[in-house]
């Protein structure tokens, strides 16, 4: 079979899935995709244009209590709400961009990190709007609170994601994102407008991150600042690692992977997030290609009978 | 993926059939979930408390009620044991309701308790009226839980107006005017602030409230505290949880503030001689708190049982989240007694209508109230004092309220 | 605004901000050697506050803390040197494609993977060992016995640190890989050597800082989180790789957050070093004393 095809297959069962689960697991796999349209957009950033952004989290709070206060404060329908949180989010990211643009790799991680933490401070702390950790309840999207409708939304969404970045990679736009990763004065001497493509990937991922969150909070009914906290971002990055960085589908695999184990191993609390960290650690040490990449590998094997050649080699240290 | 769920399925299926296979016969175990933090950012020590404490219920109920509809009751049912089910909330409202969904529709339980985030609850909190399952707040405290009127909702902790109530009658009677709050920006330090903020206005008390809120993950809380000592307040109220609770006294009397200044912490961890004394040594002097039981006032045979039991299995002293815990738990099964019934809806109904015995008190009630009284049982509440090191709760004397009275304040010396 | 509550503000925060110092200088080591920022910093922060209180309450006493803290800091140091050994050598073993990026991710595992250790290992209890010393008078304002040793401890670490920088053999060695690390090759200087050690001692001064403060800020699972924060908008406010910088920028730090919480609101204290850090980047992208953007 040919792949567009065993994508649209795996979708379609993916679709049918509420018919065969119960609310449970089809709530955990909403999350699941939550989570995939977050892994993927920050692959966009992160991973496909090199900037090692830490605010990616930050900006799905921002998305969310941006759409739920239009909602609350100001009673704007929801899907208008979800709409202009997104925009809100991506304001914000084309803000930060072009602030840290001149910024080297380092630089650019310390200070996105920086305006994560107090991103989250103010949240929790201005609690006379956002009621802070008190919580903010927020008007549902959908007249009911049952999973099964929101699986469906949220599946279409991590879709439509996952097939716009794809586009996005293959055209003109892709070429020059990779280019910047590379090397950046090179990509400028080629005639790349770094500061225009920077600015313009900061905005659209931390705009799909927005959304996200905003369609997560009108979908879980609470907000409160615990998501903006970095454990939410670390956890990002392990879904990213683990499922395989710079590819269409690691993101894809490592979000669901890791939000069900992380789901099934709830009984062991603390436990399971160690297990992770060593998991990461391992992958990063031994098999960078994650998970897609050992999937890719097995698929190769299996259809030409020989193992596929050694990831990537590079040279050694820079300076 | 979804052998990966059936698998887990199974796997639940099969410790649950285990669990009913130990010498009840065949019928199946009643499922009491806890819903309760155990890993961050939720408050993992508080998690660990309930957890015991809903682990205590368990073994009472089975032990020495016989389990649900036993000997004592006029049920026809066979006596059934119940079965804990421990869920973590992480103290996040997404966690939460897919631990409340789980324990609902996978653990089938017919009663949920345990919460102590307020934001976390709230989220699960439509869910529980939505699926008919009651769901009764340990120790969450925001105004909201109750104030919002849900049908499945139920509290036995004490709420913010309750605390505001308890400590502005102490500073009242103290003749005390100038107050400084120090709250961490939690869901309990804000409502906390503004329940006390409002009640002063309220019932139009000649005091002036200073209330500085600060970042719970901050660790140095000098300048804030120089701030309060340069407004020489009569009074510090100290509003943290955990460490921050011990941050504030720390740092307080670094900077010369506390002893001089008399301070009232919001809630019981003193109580905790090996952790309080340890940690502060002779700082601890001098310091007021709210608690919630004494050994003065009488504890019911409930309550005996379980600070007996708690000490023997846990070696050390039972504290209000280990025993409203087990309450909450014991609650639910005296409902279902009474109703005979083990279908949640009836003991939702069973809740509204009935007295309960719990491990503080005889007759609690759960009626529809207005407001914040809605479904709400308060436990009573004492101000109590430390005045020389390594002292234990039981022996320090109780301030407040006047009827219970032991001693009065002790200014530093 | 009363002149003595100023200063009393003024002070505490050269008082914490010389403690910041410690983390941010430790930071800023590892990176001049090793050209990464090591996320793990506040986690090994928090390792050197709990061996030094197990240290103290179950074998040396109260008594001997100053016993203890040399213990500790040599702990945590091998630790790191262990850590490095183990995953970060690789890094400069070829295979891998960009460096910032897996040193990156490898060292916020670890922050995942300390921080949910200590709660498993010792529960999500804080605990604290007793205060160093009785409290002092500076001036106006009266200082925490604790607060006091771990400001000279601090200080004294920073001239140590400074002294074998620029005046020991080793020290030299250290300088010249940081300048370049081929040029320092060429000149028969063991790189993976030197890396471990300065990984090793970078991790100490995180571990000393945690331990000499351990009876003032206690020590809990996450007591790393906000020391990190604070040394990394030390070090991007002074300028990574500039030692001067991060001492200057840890004052500053310190001054800016006491002052601004008297003078606007505490509430928001630990935003005001954002504050200063967007003023500062967007005025010099390099910090205040980076070194100039030399692309490699």
């Amino acid at each position: 079979m040919r792949p567009p095809v065993l994508i649209a297959c795996g979708l379609g069962a993916a679709a049918l899935l509420p018919l065969l689960l119960g609310t449970y697991p089809i709530h955990v796999l909403t999350v699941a995709c939550y989570y995939v349209i977050l892994a993927s957009s920050w692959n966009l950033i992160a991973g496909y244009t090199g900037l090692f952004s830490l605010a990616h989290h930050a900006f799905a709070g921002i998305g969310a209590y941006a759409s739920a206060l239009l909602a609350v404060r100001a009673g704007a329908p929801v899907p208008a709400a979800i709409v202009c949180g997104g925009l809100c989010a991506g304001a914000a990211g084309y803000g930060l961009g072009s602030v840290t643009l001149r910024m080297r790799a380092l630089y650019l991680a310390l200070a996105t990190w920086a305006f994560a933490e107090s991103a989250r401070i103010v949240v929790s702390m201005e609690y006379g709007v956002t009621r802070g950790d008190l919580g903010l309840a927020v008007p549902l999207l959908l007249p009911t609170s049952s999973p099964r409708p929101y699986y469906e939304l949220f599946l279409v969404c991590a879709a439509a994601t996952v097939a716009g970045l794809a586009l996005l990679l293959r055209s003109r736009i892709g070429y020059r994102l990779r280019a910047i990763r590379d090397d950046e004065t090179v990509a400028r001497a080629a005639g790349v407008d770094t500061v225009r493509w920077k600015r313009f990937v900061f905005g659209m991922s931390s705009g799909i991150a927005g959304l996200a969150g905003a369609l997560y909070g009108h979908y879980v009914g609470l907000l409160s600042p615990a998501a903006m906290q970095f454990d939410e971002m670390a956890l990002i990055i392990i879904m990213v690692i683990l499922g395989g960085q710079r590819t269409l589908v690691g993101p894809v695999i490592g979000a669901v992977v890791v939000e069900v184990a992380s789901e099934g191993l709830r009984a062991y609390g603390q436990l399971r997030m160690v297990v992770f960290a060593l998991l990461v650690l391992a992958i990063m040490r031994v098999y960078p290609p994650g998970l897609a990449g050992l999937g890719r590998a097995l698929w190769t094997r299996l259809r030409h009978g020989q193992p596929r050649r050694r990831y990537h080699r590079a040279s050694g240290p820079a300076t | 993926m979804r052998k990966w769920i059936v698998a887990a399925a199974v796997a639940v299926i099969a410790t649950g059939a285990a669990g009913a296979g130990s010498g009840w016969g065949a019928a199946p175990p009643v499922v009491l979930g806890v819903l309760t933090p155990l890993s961050p950012p939720g408050d993992p020590a508080a998690g660990q408390l309930i957890v015991q404490g809903a682990q205590l219920g368990e073994a009472y109920i089975n032990g020495v009620m016989g389990g649900v509809f036993g000997p004592k009751t006029s049920c026809p049912q066979p006596a059934t044991p119940v079965r804990i089910a421990v869920e973590d909330d992480s103290g996040t409202p997404e966690k939460s309701v897919a631990g409340f969904r789980r324990l609902v529709t996978e653990e089938h339980a017919v009663g949920v308790f345990g919460a102590f985030h307020s934001s976390a609850m709230l989220a699960a909190a439509p869910l529980a009226d939505e699926l008919g399952v009651p769901y009764i707040s340990t120790q969450a405290s925001a105004a909201d839980i109750t104030a919002k009127h849900f049908a499945a909702v139920f509290r036995t902790h004490p709420v913010d107006p309750d605390r505001a109530a308890a400590w502005l009658g102490f500073i009242q009677a103290q003749n005390w005017h100038k107050i400084a709050l120090l709250a961490e920006n939690t869901d309990y330090g804000i409502g906390l602030a503004e329940a006390t903020k409002s009640l002063i206005a309220q019932r139009k008390l000649a005091m002036t409230l200073d209330a500085v809120i600060f970042d719970r993950t901050s660790a140095d809380l000098t300048p804030q505290l120089l701030k309060i000592k340069a407004e020489k307040p009569d009074i510090v109220l100290n509003v943290g949880v955990g460490t921050p609770a011990y941050l504030i006294i720390k740092q307080a009397h670094d900077i010369g503030l506390f002893p001089q200044t008399p301070m009232l912490a919001s809630y019981d961890f003193p109580v905790r001689p090996e952790e309080y004394w340890k940690n502060l040594g002779p700082t601890g002097v001098w310091l007021a708190f709210i608690s919630y039981f004494h050994p003065r006032m009488a504890l019911t045979a409930l309550g005996t049982w379980a600070s007996v039991e708690y000490a023997k299995r846990f070696h050390s002293t039972a504290v209000y989240s280990n025993l409203n815990s087990f309450g909450d738990a014991v609650i639910l099964a005296e409902a279902m007694n009474q109703a005979c019934s083990r279908d949640p809806k009836r003991i939702i109904a069973q809740l509204e209508r009935g007295r309960f015995d719990t491990w503080i008190g005889t007759g609690a009630t759960f009626p529809r109230a207005a407001g914040v009284r809605w479904h709400q049982w308060s436990p009573p509440l004492v101000i109590l004092q430390y005045t020389r090191p390594d002292e234990t709760y039981d022996q320090a004397p109780i301030l407040y309220p006047p009827a219970m009275k032991t001693g009065a304040f002790e200014p530093a010396h | 605004m009363d002149a003595t509550l100023l200063t009393q503000y003024a002070l505490a925060g050269l008082v914490i901000g010389a403690i910041y110092c410690l983390m941010a200088v430790g930071i800023t080591f590892i990176y001049s050697v090793m050209r990464m920022i090591n996320w793990a910093m506040g986690e090994f922060y928090m390792i050197g506050g709990y061996v030094q209180y197990l240290l103290i309450a179950d074998w040396l006493g109260p008594d001997r803390w100053y016993l203890a803290l040399p213990l500790a800091i040599a702990g945590v140091g091998a630790l790191g040197m262990v850590v490095q050994r183990v995953l970060l050598r690789p890094m400069f073993a070829g295979g891998i494609e960009r460096l910032d990026e897996y040193a990156t991710i490898v060292t916020i595992s670890l922050t995942v993977l300390f921080r949910n250790l200590a709660v498993v290992i010792f529960g999500p209890y804080q605990f604290s060992p007793r205060d160093y010393a009785p409290p002092v008078q500076l001036g106006p304002l009266p200082v925490n016995g604790s607060r006091f040793v771990a400001f000279l401890g601090a200080a004294a670490l920073l001239g140590l640190f400074a002294w074998v920088v620029r005046r020991t053999w080793f020290g030299l060695a250290i300088r010249s890989v940081a300048q370049n690390r081929v040029g320092a090759l060429c000149a028969g200087i063991d790189l993976s050597r030197i890396d471990m050690l300065a990984f090793g001692i970078g991790v100490a001064l995180a571990g000393a800082a945690g331990a000499l403060l351990a009876p003032v800020f206690l020590v809990y699972p996450q007591s790393g989180a906000l020391s990190t924060v604070k040394g990394f908008e030390i070090i991007v406010i002074g300028g990574l790789g500039s030692l001067g910088g991060s001492i200057v920028g840890g004052l500053l730090l310190g001054l800016v957050e006491s002052l601004g919480s008297v003078l606007i609101s505490p509430a928001f204290r630990d935003v005001y070093g954002f504050g200063l850090l967007v003023l500062i980047l967007a005025l010099r992208p390099t910090g205040l004393w980076g070194e100039r953007a030399r692309e490699a």
